[in-house]
């Protein structure tokens, strides 16, 4: 195993950059949001034979071990290179949460399943009736000698469709107020019971998916944290990548796309519209100069807290509202599906097209958490406002 | 040994201190529409606290600290809204001096520190030089033309003057007393006196030349990049005021038997309130740290002056919404402040003009 804290960040780029060019496939470069698993597969075990895949993981368990700072410089990188994101919650979040919460069975039984591919997980946490409101989930876990028995309706899975494994929130008591009777239980989606239906997108994507448990087992074993402490064991999901959450990278690539419709449908000298533009320009400029202070921090090694909220809002908003400024300098052809022909010559922006960038936009503003729960968070626990 | 960080800290302390003990609002409500604009004493208080030669070379007799140092100083004291006079002497002025290369800025730029030397630039609205012409005469110049915007020019001891020679922008150092010299003024939103001077066939020697053709322009557009990035610090500490203000009336004031502070509109408006002060913090943070060098000074400054204005202007007015008729009265103090915020953001450039400079510079298709 390589310790890749001891090269400088610098070499350590470069290296991101060698592996990259030199095994991810270039239609996983293009900036998609959603690949099947079939696109991806072998770019994943490519990342797992050369250890790139899991960056966060101790090295005792095949991880990189990175240190804040080269995290960081791992994330940009693949943002860099427009690569899209693999199966990713086996290594984002059930390795982490195993390590945190896990016994050494579980850890010793799933985490090499993560890295060969083998296990490939999803989240089963928002139901039909349980979105912000998350623990006012109804699926029921009940206990029948060492197995729990499961029952429940999960929606707005995403990757449940390529996944043979999910974890569940579901409740393991009902007479106590609702975050005290929640567990965290891991369940094989092969069996009987489970039924995956695909939803697609306003995109037209399959990216999640509804997830139908009748009945399905899982062995007590399977447990996670604790019977009933699923809510504590949850809300350690995704430490470090809340902060990525927050990162200008998206705006960014929507900027540069801006500039070059607006050059291409000959707007780059209307002074109404390069107004605007400039506007949006040091918008993105002053969140990154904030995204660049939390980052000073963590790679200082100090703990961050609620700013992570306030990166998320601004970072998710400008982004819709430069995909929003793209499709109007568009004019008619904004209105187009598709590549969108200009006098020009035709836009060449792959399949990421004027109408899907500006679709695509509106889901960070709605996933992990959104932007009104953000600004809930910040009005009770920074301001102190009263409920 | 301190290091910068320690000095800023200690300086922002001082200054917190300076407001605790200063008049606050009920003195700039006494000083409204009174000449100078503020309080003689005062003036006594910073030269004593050093804080006129922050911003002035420890060669040429000042403490000789940077643009972080005034602006922790700045954002502090506008809180109490006390950021005159420094900002026209201490700031523009001083800087102005600073980077003169004539025959009269040493002497000059010596007597700062002490508040000897009130020097305050002659400029037109929006930054422009004034109409001001310089023509020789009897081994020196005559200088005939108006400047419409002189802060602090109502008490300076010396105009600094932009004036067209044949050859060339001079800068002069034109003591306020000269024959020749008519000073008038017009009153800002907060009340405080924008200077407006006329020159009629003014004679200065060839001495009171600050900054030569090679330099002056340079100097006076230096200085007033410098000045807007302090002019932001003061802008950011107005928000900070502001926000705390509205945060604790939330906290009190109760309609429908509730605490407003608890209806969900105002709790989101305050948080987005919240973070564009964030996000001005991090404008200025941006702009302290490049702004110590030339070539990268007018982008700190134009990022600085153009969120903190803009931020600033929203808080103001989100303020007196979220605060209802009180803080639409005279009697209740955010209306100082708002006033306040209004003419510092309209000083030497809002935000709109500091987008167009942007624009200007090429960053918008960047
Ligand atoms: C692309 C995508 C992928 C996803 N992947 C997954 C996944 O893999 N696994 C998973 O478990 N979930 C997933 N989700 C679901 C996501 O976590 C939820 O959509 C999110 O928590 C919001 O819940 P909801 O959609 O039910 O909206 P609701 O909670 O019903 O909200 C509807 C609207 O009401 C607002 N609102 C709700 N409550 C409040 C309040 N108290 N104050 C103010 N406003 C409020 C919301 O902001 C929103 O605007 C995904 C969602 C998306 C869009």
């Amino acid at each position: 195993m390589r310790d890749w804290n001891a090269l400088s960040d610098e070499a350590f780029r470069l290296a991101a950059r060698d592996f990259i060019e030199a095994h991810c496939p270039t239609h996983l470069r293009r900036g998609e949001e959603h690949v099947r698993w079939a696109q991806s597969k072998d770019w994943y075990h490519a990342m797992a034979a050369h250890g790139w895949l899991a960056p966060g993981w101790p090295m005792e368990h095949g991880g990189m071990a990175l240190k804040p700072a080269k995290h960081l410089i791992y994330l940009e990188e693949w943002a860099r290179a427009g690569i899209s994101r693999v199966m990713e919650q086996g290594v984002l979040n059930v390795g982490p949460v195993l390590l945190a919460h896990g016994t050494p069975d579980q850890i010793a039984h799933y985490l090499p399943r993560i890295l060969s591919g083998e296990d490939l997980w999803c989240q089963g946490f928002s139901e039909p009736g349980a979105g912000s409101d998350l623990a006012g989930l109804r699926t029921e876990a009940r206990i029948e000698g060492d197995t729990f028995v499961i029952n429940g309706h999960k929606i707005w899975t995403s990757g449940a469709v390529d996944a043979n494994h999910i974890f569940v929130l579901a409740r393991t008591d009902k007479t106590v107020k609702k975050q005290a009777g929640i567990s965290f239980i891991l369940v094989d989606m092969n069996q009987p019971g489970v039924t995956v239906k695909p939803i697609v997108t306003v995109n037209g994507d399959a990216e999640f998916a509804e997830v139908f448990l009748d009945d399905v087992c899982a062995p007590v074993g399977n447990l996670v944290g604790g019977l009933n402490n699923g809510w504590r064991v949850a809300q350690s999901l995704l430490g470090f990548e809340r902060v990525w959450a927050g990162s200008p990278h998206m705006g960014r690539q929507a900027m540069d796309r801006l500039v070059r419709v607006a050059r291409l449908a000959g707007r780059d000298r209307d002074p109404a519209i390069v107004d605007r533009i400039a506007q949006l320009q040091l918008d993105l400029a002053d969140n990154s100069e904030m995204y660049e202070r939390l980052a000073q921090e963590i790679r200082a090694g100090h703990s961050f807290g609620f700013e992570v909220s306030t990166l998320k809002i601004v970072a998710t908003e400008t982004y819709a509202r430069i995909t929003e400024l793209t499709l109007e300098i568009a004019g008619e052809q904004g209105g187009l599906a598709g590549e969108a022909p200009f006098a020009d010559g035709p836009l060449l922006l792959g399949k990421a097209d004027l109408l899907r960038d500006y679709l695509t936009a509106r889901a960070p503003m709605i996933y992990g958490g959104t932007v009104q729960i953000h600004r809930n968070i910040l009005a009770k626990r920074v301001l102190g406002l009263p409920a | 040994m301190a290091t910068e960080n320690d000095i800023v800290a200690e300086l922002a302390a001082s200054a917190q201190r300076v407001v605790a003990d200063g008049p606050g609002p009920t003195g700039a409500r006494s000083r409204r529409s009174q000449l100078p604009g503020y309080d003689p004493s005062y003036l006594g208080l910073l030269t004593d606290l050093g804080w006129l030669g922050i911003l002035v070379p420890e060669e040429d007799g000042g403490i000789g600290l940077g643009l972080p140092e005034m602006a922790a100083v700045v954002r502090e004291l506008e809180k109490g809204l006390m950021g005159e006079p420094l900002l026209p002497y201490a700031v523009l002025g001083a800087r102005v001096l600073v980077h003169g290369d004539g025959p009269a800025r040493a002497a000059l730029l010596a007597q700062v520190p002490a508040g000897e030397c009130l020097a305050a630039l002659a400029l037109d609205f929006n930054g422009a030089l004034p109409a001001v012409t310089a023509v020789p005469a009897d081994g020196g110049w005559r200088l005939s033309g108006q400047a419409g915007s002189v802060v602090g020019g109502v008490s300076a001891t010396h105009l600094l003057v932009p004036a067209q020679a044949a050859d060339g922008v001079r800068l002069f150092a034109v003591p306020a007393s000269s024959p020749g010299v008519t000073r008038t003024h017009l009153w800002r939103a907060d009340d405080t006196p924008l200077g407006q001077v006329a020159l009629a066939e003014v004679v200065v020697g060839n001495g009171e030349v600050v900054a030569t053709p090679a330099a002056a322009e340079t100097a006076v557009a230096r200085a007033l990049d410098e000045t807007r990035i302090v002019a932001a610090a003061g802008l950011l500490g107005l928000s900070e005021h502001m926000l705390a203000m509205t945060l604790d009336y939330m906290g009190v004031r109760k309609q429908y038997d509730q605490l407003i502070g608890s209806f969900q509109a105002l709790q989101h408006k305050a948080v987005d309130l919240y973070i564009d002060k964030e996000r001005a913090a991090a404008a200025l943070q941006f702009g302290l740290a490049t702004g110590g060098d030339p070539a990268t000074l007018p982008l700190a400054a134009v990022r600085a002056k153009g969120r903190c204005s803009d931020t600033a202007c929203r808080v103001a007015r989100d303020s007196i919404q979220l605060h209802g008729a009180i803080g639409f009265t005279d009697e209740h103090d955010l209306g100082l402040y708002v006033k306040r915020v209004l003419t510092l953001s309209a000083w030497l450039g809002n935000a709109g003009e500091q987008r167009r400079r942007f624009i200007d510079m090429g960053w918008a298709l960047a």
